[in-house]
């Protein structure tokens, strides 16, 4: 009975000191939050394109032949792989309006059905889902190619355009193209379409890469040519997914983790001064014939509701914005949405972790604390406060006094100090995270491409030409290589016109380099790690042939991973026909004959969608800028109380001896205001090594190089200035604290 | 004369009881004088020196301190009061512990008009060798120099002494008290201090006693001692 008695005071003690508890109450209940929402998040995503993968067959590789394949079951046999054939073709239903059309395939890449129903007769299409909202296509509507009318039966993902680049060279998606899907009986009746094959290799425990080249040797030797080969551990359409789970993964650990750390020191400073104002209690209790553990337990009675009650707060409420995230983030992926689950082990995480932490660290200082003997505690002796190595290394004679008062304020406790430090660094991070975020979108959509590309429309051949193109069109080769030993890192080497008048690149100095010699992007010297005048070993993806080549120049943009070099030398090099070409740059639209299988981008597609793209990521920013200010704000209050209550009898004494309250609140809460830009100042190069580790698995995992991360200066400004008035505010809020001490407080000090 | 206390009353509400702690007091000290406030705990010395010091609000009654009618000045008034005619020594020093002695002087300096310089007080209260010391390094009897040192940098008009050997050993207490008298020789500070121990009021000018709430007694000293002769 006695020990239910002493534990009603938690409730008591709660309520006497409520702003810091609430504060740290919030950071819990924001770690669990982001722990449950983001790893719910991230485990249904994983899922839900894992079970589209396997469900609906994803093909293991892809190819397009010179000439169509005739003895596919022998084929099928041989290499222990499903083969299938398919047809597509783009049909321009707008200006900047594309749709890729697929003939309906029966054994691999089927289509799933993310809404309505799947085509079951002559005259109907599916179509994707994004596209088809953003252009007013509804269900049971009518859309006519051709001249023909298709009646819309439902809205379908592809696996292997789980991410829908029109282009393998493109970074994100473009709002005017789509994907659809038609019978096979329709597609022939239109009479055109560029055959392609997909294959899924039977089960064997043989890495796929080796089935592949397997395969690909069979093709060469039945006399085929191969024309373009594309694994799935290749292709951008798949392996983007696996890059994004990856990093949603890691910000879904590290962010909860960082917020919880700073929830972990603030409670543990709680808990250490709750023990410190009690000890003479402690000492009664003791006296009482109280044992260590029932004070022990008393004591983390506090952390443990904290904890307890924080995480519940956090977790459940994070898994109910999860179906929401996944919808929006299936805007970009083109995954069905069948359903959404919890995840058990992630979500009892969510629940424990938090409370284990914030209860084992309290354990560790109330039983440093403890270590006293019952004697001292009853005798209410109190524990040094022992100036530390920096309090007394500091010469501050030259110092006016506010400043040596605030200096010395900050460094009367260090871990105080650490924690504003780091979180005011935690909350920069995520502002500047969010920040450079979108500025290398605005990079990759506009500056890295429109910088260096002078055409209007690009064209990609399906079939090798040599025939003259018109004025204004300039032919280009190109085929995809890997460097030794980096499989999953690929780049194009482009041939294209000596002095070509459709790219402008230049050198770092920023003089013009000219398309006679070799040059290679940034992202294509980084990848093969090599510079101006060295060799450079490169492997021909399709046939895993091994070429040399030499870099003469490397040209100052990060627009994708190319080694361009003059036409007629790539030809020669790579054992292609003379005067033969695979692509076309042009200011025109090119009049080719129908049976001349392509694909066509054009610039302004790409620009125009540029804003359109940017709107989720702009709110996206928003709500991340909006957090860390909450974040910040809620640390400096934290902080500030902590000062304000740490110096009750100073505040009280300063104005018995005659402070007026305006310099009170001035010399004790601007303290704080040389550590708020010290900690902003740490969190810009944080913000530069966690962008860094996001390129670098961007680079590991699909081999994109990006610009090296950059913070600009008026983003570092915009978020001082957030920080900055985050810090106002909870200084205006902890002012009614200084200002509501009274003079009595030092008077009764030493009474007690 | 410097301070000048007539009828004042002062009680206390906690609930619905009413404790009237000072009953109509009255008292008058000159300028350059030393006085003390002798009475046991519960007596109401401690009221009457913060209603003095301006720390709190008397409920009648009037208090004159240097001509300035301190019951009459508004809270901004009572702040520019305490900041620049009056100095505080409190019973347990009340240093702030993260400031080293020289620090501590330098809180009240910093918002004098004319303090004295830091090194001249320190050397005044024989502390000037512990300039750099912080509070816990410091003897109980050096914390109070200290305190004293605080107290007279701002040069003030009337310093109010709140028991300040009342945590002291005897010696300790004793070069506090000659400290005070020289103090008050030297500067011709006027000081008054309360404290329950009756020997101190040997080296008072004036003594006042002080029960439940009412001066008993006023004496006028003749012979003023020494501190060195004062025994308890």
């Amino acid at each position: 009975m006695l020990k239910m008695t002493i534990n009603r005071r938690i409730r008591r003690i709660l309520s006497e000191n409520r702003s810091q508890y609430i504060g740290s109450f919030i950071l819990i209940v924001l770690s669990s939050f982001l722990f449950s929402f983001m790893g719910q998040f991230a485990c249904n995503f994983k899922r839900l394109a894992d079970n589209f993968r396997i469900n609906n067959i994803q093909e293991d590789a892809s190819f397009v032949t010179s000439v169509s394949l005739t003895s596919l079951t022998e084929l099928e046999s041989m290499a222990d792989a499903v083969i299938e054939e398919g047809l597509k073709f783009d049909y321009q239903l707008a200006d900047g309006l594309t749709l890729r059309i697929f003939s309906m395939n029966e054994k691999i890449n089927l289509p799933g059905i993310v809404e309505g129903r799947n085509v079951m007769a002559d005259g109907e299409i599916l179509l994707n889902p994004v596209f088809a909202e953003s252009n007013g296509f509804g269900i049971g509507d009518e859309i006519k190619i051709h001249g023909k009318s298709y009646t819309i039966t439902g809205y379908l993902a592809l696996p292997n355009y789980m991410y829908l680049l029109q282009s393998e060279v493109d970074m994100m998606p473009r709002p005017g193209f789509g994907i659809a899907v038609v019978s096979r009986k329709d597609f022939a009746g239109f009479g055109i379409g560029s055959p392609f094959y997909s294959v899924k290799f039977n089960h064997s425990p043989e890495p796929l890469r080796v089935r592949s080249a397997r395969l690909r040797e069979l093709i060469v030797e039945k006399g085929v040519e191969i024309a373009e080969w594309t694994n799935a551990d290749d292709n951008k359409r798949i392996n983007i997914v696996d890059a994004e789970v990856e990093i949603i993964s890691m910000v879904s650990k590290a962010v909860p983790t960082a917020i919880l750390l700073l929830a972990v020191i603030i409670v543990s400073r709680i808990v250490s001064r709750l023990i410190k104002r009690d000890s003479t209690i402690i000492g009664t209790l003791y006296a009482l014939g109280y044992r260590k553990r029932e004070i022990y337990f008393h004591y983390l009675r506090l952390p443990l509701a904290l904890a307890i009650t924080g995480s519940i707060a956090g977790a459940l409420p994070g898994l109910l914005p999860v179906r929401a995230m996944v919808s929006f983030i299936f805007d970009a992926f083109n995954i069905p949405l069948t359903e959404i689950e919890t995840d058990a082990g992630r979500m009892a995480a969510s629940l424990i972790i938090p409370v284990l932490i914030i209860v084992l660290s309290s354990y560790i200082v109330i039983r440093s604390r403890l270590r006293r003997s019952p004697a001292d505690l009853l005798r209410g002796r109190k524990e040094k406060t022992g100036i530390n190595f920096l309090e007394r290394a500091l010469n501050l004679e030259k110092v006016g006094f506010t400043v040596k008062f605030q200096i010395r304020e900050q460094l009367r406790s260090l871990s105080r100090v650490t924690f504003l430090l780091l979180g005011i660094a935690v909350a920069t991070v995520m502002m500047q995270w969010g920040f450079s975020l979108k500025k290398s979108t605005d990079f990759l959509l506009t500056g890295g491409v429109s910088g260096i590309y002078e055409f209007g429309y690009e064209y990609k051949f399906d079939r090798l030409r040599a025939d003259p193109l018109p004025y204004g069109a300039e032919p280009f080769s190109a085929a995809l290589f890997v460097p030794p030993g980096a499989e999953k890192k690929d780049l194009y080497v482009m041939g294209v016109l000596p002095a070509s008048g459709m790219l402008t690149l230049t050198g770092k100095s920023g003089a013009l380099l000219s398309t006679d010699m070799v040059i290679a992007t940034i992202p294509a010297a980084k990848m093969l790690n090599t510079a101006e005048g060295e060799p450079i070993r490169v492997i021909r993806k399709i046939d895993g042939r091994e070429f040399t080549i030499r870099v003469d120049e490397i040209a100052d943009t990060y627009a994708g991973n190319f080694i361009f070099m003059p036409v007629d030398e790539y030809n020669k090099m790579f054992d292609m026909p003379e005067g033969s070409y695979n692509g076309a740059f042009s200011n025109v639209l090119l009049d080719l004959p129908a049976d001349v299988s392509h694909s066509m981008v054009t610039m302004e597609e790409k620009m125009a969608g540029v804003e359109e793209l940017l709107g989720p990521t702009k709110s996206m920013i928003g709500f991340v800028v909006f957090m860390a200010a909450i974040i910040g704000m809620i640390i400096v209050y934290l902080v500030s109380s902590m000062i304000v209550d740490e110096n009750t009898i100073t505040i009280s004494l300063m104005k018995i001896f005659g402070y007026r309250r305006k310099e009170v609140s001035n010399l004790v809460l601007n303290s704080s205001t040389m550590v708020v830009v010290l900690g902003y100042l740490l969190g810009i190069p944080l913000t530069m090594s966690a962008i860094g580790s996001m390129i670098q698995s961007l680079e590991d995992s699909v081999g994109l190089i990006v610009p090296p991360a950059r913070i600009s200066l008026p983003y570092i400004l915009i978020g001082f200035l957030v920080i900055m008035l985050a810090y106002e505010v909870s200084k205006r809020l902890s002012k009614r604290k200084v200002n509501a001490i009274p003079m009595s407080e030092a008077l009764k000090a030493g009474m007690e | 004369m410097i301070i000048d206390v007539s009828e004042l009353r002062k009680s206390y509400r906690t609930g619905n009881v009413v404790t009237e702690v000072l009953k109509g007091v009255g008292l008058r000290l000159d300028e350059g004088e030393i006085g003390v406030i002798l009475g046991p705990s519960g007596s109401g010395k401690s009221t009457l020196m913060n209603l003095i010091g301006g720390i709190d609000r008397c409920d009648s009654g009037k208090i004159t301190v240097d001509g300035i009618e301190v019951t009459r000045l508004t809270d901004e008034e009572l702040t520019l009061y305490r900041r620049e005619r009056l100095g505080f020594v409190f019973q347990f020093y009340n240093l702030i512990p993260n400031l080293t002695v020289g620090e501590n002087i330098e809180v009240v300096s910093n918002i004098s008009t004319s303090p004295l310089k830091t090194d001249e007080v320190l050397d005044a209260v024989d502390m000037l060798d512990k300039r750099n010391r912080f509070p816990q390094e410091l003897s109980g009897g050096e914390q109070q120099r200290t305190s004293l040192a605080r107290a007279i940098v701002k040069n003030p008009g009337l310093l109010l002494c709140d028991e300040p050997t009342g945590a002291l050993d005897y010696d300790s207490s004793l070069s506090i008290l000659k400290l005070m008298q020289g103090i008050n020789v030297r500067f011709r500070t006027t000081i008054l201090m309360i404290t329950h121990n009756s020997a101190i009021a040997g080296l008072a000018h004036r003594v006042f006693r002080l029960r439940s709430g009412e001066i008993t007694e006023e004496l006028v000293n003749k012979s003023i001692l020494p501190a060195e002769e004062i025994i308890w």
